[in-house]
């Protein structure tokens, strides 16, 4: 059953390779979830500001990872 | 919903990521045809194959059960995840911080590694099963849970996905027969990059979605995104490049 563990590996790892980066993705989304739910102009400016958090968190976990 | 605007990138995404995956799949099964025998290598990558069928017949029908905005937050979450897990490794391979995958070298890797299981016996080859059924397997999670997802996210995606994967397994397989050799020459790398740019835009469109974002130009936002985060990813990589430059200079 030595494949089977292996497959279900691979499969988390397909989400999560790095806890930190996975992490502050998600910390985003619950942020931009947060600001469309409880404020009245959420829902309209959460689009960019997603993007452009996810474009954050994208080049600094590239740039950390270069670093190491 | 199941506009050019979705459908497109809904493809191109499913295409190329399973090109990718196959590529990968095949270098594995030829390494094992070559060196255990045919049988066990073309036996153990139909299993695969047959097992990943089933998984795509459960999984989409039961996500179509589930309301669409639960599926776009869930699917979309995964979806970002994986897609910036790739696009963030696509960064460091075109920066030279992380070595590109070369089909040539994974080939003869696994050639060794198999040759030093010795020679296969009569009867049935369960070591070269079992490696061609595991890669497909592998690899083909990976095609399936994209083929899902990008197909859940929207009305009418499922199928032009699905076929856009079988394409592509068409497509390596016609290839690789021909050739009969890893497909070495396939820029893997660059289709890696592409895919991770379409992936993560269509998990930051479909988290929006599932949260209730308005979306400036509704569907349209797809490709802005696309180009948005194709932008960032580009410019991250000489920056990349410039960090990681004097560290090996000094190493």
């Amino acid at each position: 059953m030595k494949w089977l563990k292996t497959i279900l590996e691979e499969t988390i790892g397909l989400f999560v390779d790095d806890a930190a980066y996975a992490a502050a993705i998600v910390i985003w989304l619950a942020a931009m979830a947060a600001l469309v739910r409880f404020t009245a102009f959420g829902s309209a400016v959460a689009g960019p500001l997603l993007f452009a958090g996810l474009a954050v968190i994208l080049v600094l976990g590239a740039v950390r990872k270069a670093r190491k | 919903m199941g506009g050019w605007s979705h459908i497109a990138p809904a493809v191109t995404a499913a295409f190329l990521a399973s090109l990718v995956e196959f590529v990968e799949a095949l270098t594995v099964v030829l390494a094992v045809g070559s060196v255990r025998g045919w049988r066990g290598a073309l036996t153990g990558a139909g299993a695969g194959l047959v097992v990943l069928l089933v998984l795509v017949a459960i999984f989409g029908p039961v996500l179509a059960l589930i309301p669409l905005n639960l599926v776009q937050l869930i699917v979309g979450t995964l979806l970002l995840l994986f897609g910036m897990r790739w696009l963030r490794k696509a960064i460091l391979r075109a920066a030279g911080v992380l070595a590109l995958h070369d089909e040539d070298a994974a080939f003869a890797k696994q050639t060794e590694a198999l040759r030093a299981h010795g020679a296969q016996g009569g009867g049935f080859d369960s070591i070269g099963f079992a490696a061609a059924f595991q890669i497909t397997m592998l690899e083909g999670v990976e095609v399936v849970f994209i083929v899902v997802a990008v197909g859940a996210g929207g009305a009418g995606l499922m199928l032009p996905a699905a076929l856009a994967a079988v394409a592509a397994l068409l497509v390596v397989v016609a290839i690789g027969a021909v050739v009969r050799g890893p497909l070495s020459r396939v820029p893997e790398n660059q289709l890696k990059f592409v895919v991770g740019v379409l992936l993560t835009a269509f998990g930051s469109f479909w988290i929006g979605e599932g949260i209730g974002v308005q979306w400036p130009g509704d569907d349209w936002s797809i490709p802005a995104l696309v180009a948005g985060f194709l932008v960032v990813a580009l410019a991250g990589v000489p920056l990349c490049a410039r960090i990681a430059r004097p560290k090996a200079a000094s190493a």
